[in-house]
């Protein structure tokens, strides 16, 4: 067969890279459109989505009484990245909703927060960034961490700076939460913190993972958390087999590229788009 | 009157690669071609309350990303000589065969990306990233013939989805 004949003419083969959904969400983001009906919870959140979005509304009603400037983002399917102030940047997971006020007159910027985000805030000395979710208000000032409320628990890992956690049940205050600090505050306001070894939580938004002879079940646990995607382990075998390595600013094919190589396993996405672990 | 959120996430998901490819053809940067076409669809969106109910959004939106490569070229310097602008500007956007090109485009983008995944990754490795069918079985551990396979697959559904040939 002679193909040549045909060859499609696009121009540019960077134009099959585009995401249109992605693309819809950036342009929701920047003209606000906001749907909050159309928020999918992951399932482990479902228990408590209808607690976490009557309390998230009322807040947000007072929020836009007193403060009139307030902007929501919603991020579906897919994570998105925003700008809020000059340059502070929020990268917004997966099935997650924000409402940010800029609330000059008290130099406070207020964001309220609804499932995960990354944040990267720049230093002003001249007013308080602070982040309210159901169970906790976090206070920074020039930072960069990662809030993730969910199942009634919100979870605040630093990557740097230095910030401070208040639980609303119990008033109490935890100061000084630096860099490989993660605290975990449960739904009773009782705080845990505790040191990580790495930042494998938030690969979602820094794509790197780090893995020291862990199991396959854990890994494809964490890289699931990261990517977003269906997957089934085949066999016992496979599940308990281990693996140390990096990931670094990888696609998914790549890194199940070298895990199949390494273990000597086949990867497989079937028709349904899960991927098969295992022989 | 106007156009709904609704409405308008299917024109924009229908047409947002079609009118990117378009201004692609003008500013030869597809990043910023992106930019002009998210541009675009923010003009529209602005005007969304005032625009009647079955009128044709998608001559709107070329006709707006028409005049935004036009500032781009000119606000960046990017043509060889006045009369070069000045034909691009008095193009019709509303006949304009790159128009059509553009959709053309779009609509082979989008069925090279429901192929199959294997059969995806073979037909963009051949085709548009040049490489001979031996080093895409190398790169991707798979027999020649496999390749051949998919890319005889592939051409199949193109020629089916676009030019109703089997």
């Amino acid at each position: 067969m002679n193909h040549n004949n045909d060859i499609p003419p696009v121009s540019d083969r960077r134009l099959f890279d585009i995401d249109t959904d992605l693309e819809w969400a950036r342009f929701k983001a920047a003209a606000g459109i906001c749907e909050p009906k159309t928020i999918k919870f992951a399932r482990y959140w479902k228990a408590a989505a209808s607690i976490v979005l009557v309390a998230g509304l009322g807040l947000l009603g007072y929020n836009q009484l007193s403060k009139p400037k307030a902007e929501t983002i919603v991020a579906d399917s897919q994570a998105i990245e925003t700008t809020v102030e000059t340059s502070t940047q929020i990268s917004l997971n997966r099935n997650s909703k924000l409402t940010c006020t800029d609330n000059r007159k008290n130099g406070q910027f207020n964001v309220y927060l609804e499932g995960e985000a990354y944040f990267d805030v720049e230093k002003n000395p001249g007013r308080t960034f602070m982040i309210d979710t159901k169970g906790v208000t976090v206070t920074v000032r020039g930072t960069s961490f990662d809030v993730c409320e969910a199942g009634g628990n919100t979870t605040i890992t630093v990557t740097s700076g230095n910030v401070e956690v208040k639980s609303h049940a119990t008033d109490q205050t935890v100061q000084n939460l630096t860099r490989g600090k993660q605290l975990v505050c449960h739904p009773d306001g009782k705080m845990e913190v505790k040191t990580v070894d790495n930042f494998n939580c938030i690969a979602w938004k820094l794509h790197k993972l780090e893995f020291n002879d862990q199991t396959v079940e854990d890994i494809m646990r964490q890289l699931q958390a990261a990517y977003g995607f269906k997957y089934r382990i085949a066999d016992q075998a496979t599940k308990s087999a281990k693996l140390t390595g990096t990931f670094d600013q990888q696609d998914i094919k790549a890194v199940f590229n070298v895990i199949s190589q390494t273990l000597d396993i086949d990867i497989a996405q079937d028709a349904d788009g899960t991927w098969i672990v295992g022989k | 009157m106007g156009i709904d959120t609704k409405t308008f996430e299917t024109v924009f998901k229908q047409n947002f690669v079609s009118v990117t490819a378009y201004c692609n053809k003008y500013v030869r940067d597809t990043e910023d071609a992106k930019d002009l076409a998210h541009r675009a669809f923010m003009k529209v969106w602005e005007k969304r309350e005032e625009i009647p109910q079955g009128s044709n959004v998608r001559a709107l939106l070329y006709k707006i990303a028409h005049n935004l490569s036009v500032n781009y070229l000119r606000d960046h310097k990017k043509f060889a000589s006045e009369d070069e602008l000045e034909a691009v500007e008095c193009e019709n956007s509303e006949t304009s065969t790159d128009i059509e090109a553009a959709e053309l485009e779009a609509a082979i983008i989008d069925t090279i990306n429901h192929m199959p995944e294997k059969s995806r990754t073979v037909f963009l490795m051949s085709r548009y990233d040049k490489l001979t069918n031996t080093s895409i079985a190398d790169q991707l551990g798979i027999s020649i013939k496999t390749v051949e396979a998919h890319m005889t697959a592939a051409l199949k559904m193109l020629r089916k989805k676009i030019w109703g040939k089997e």
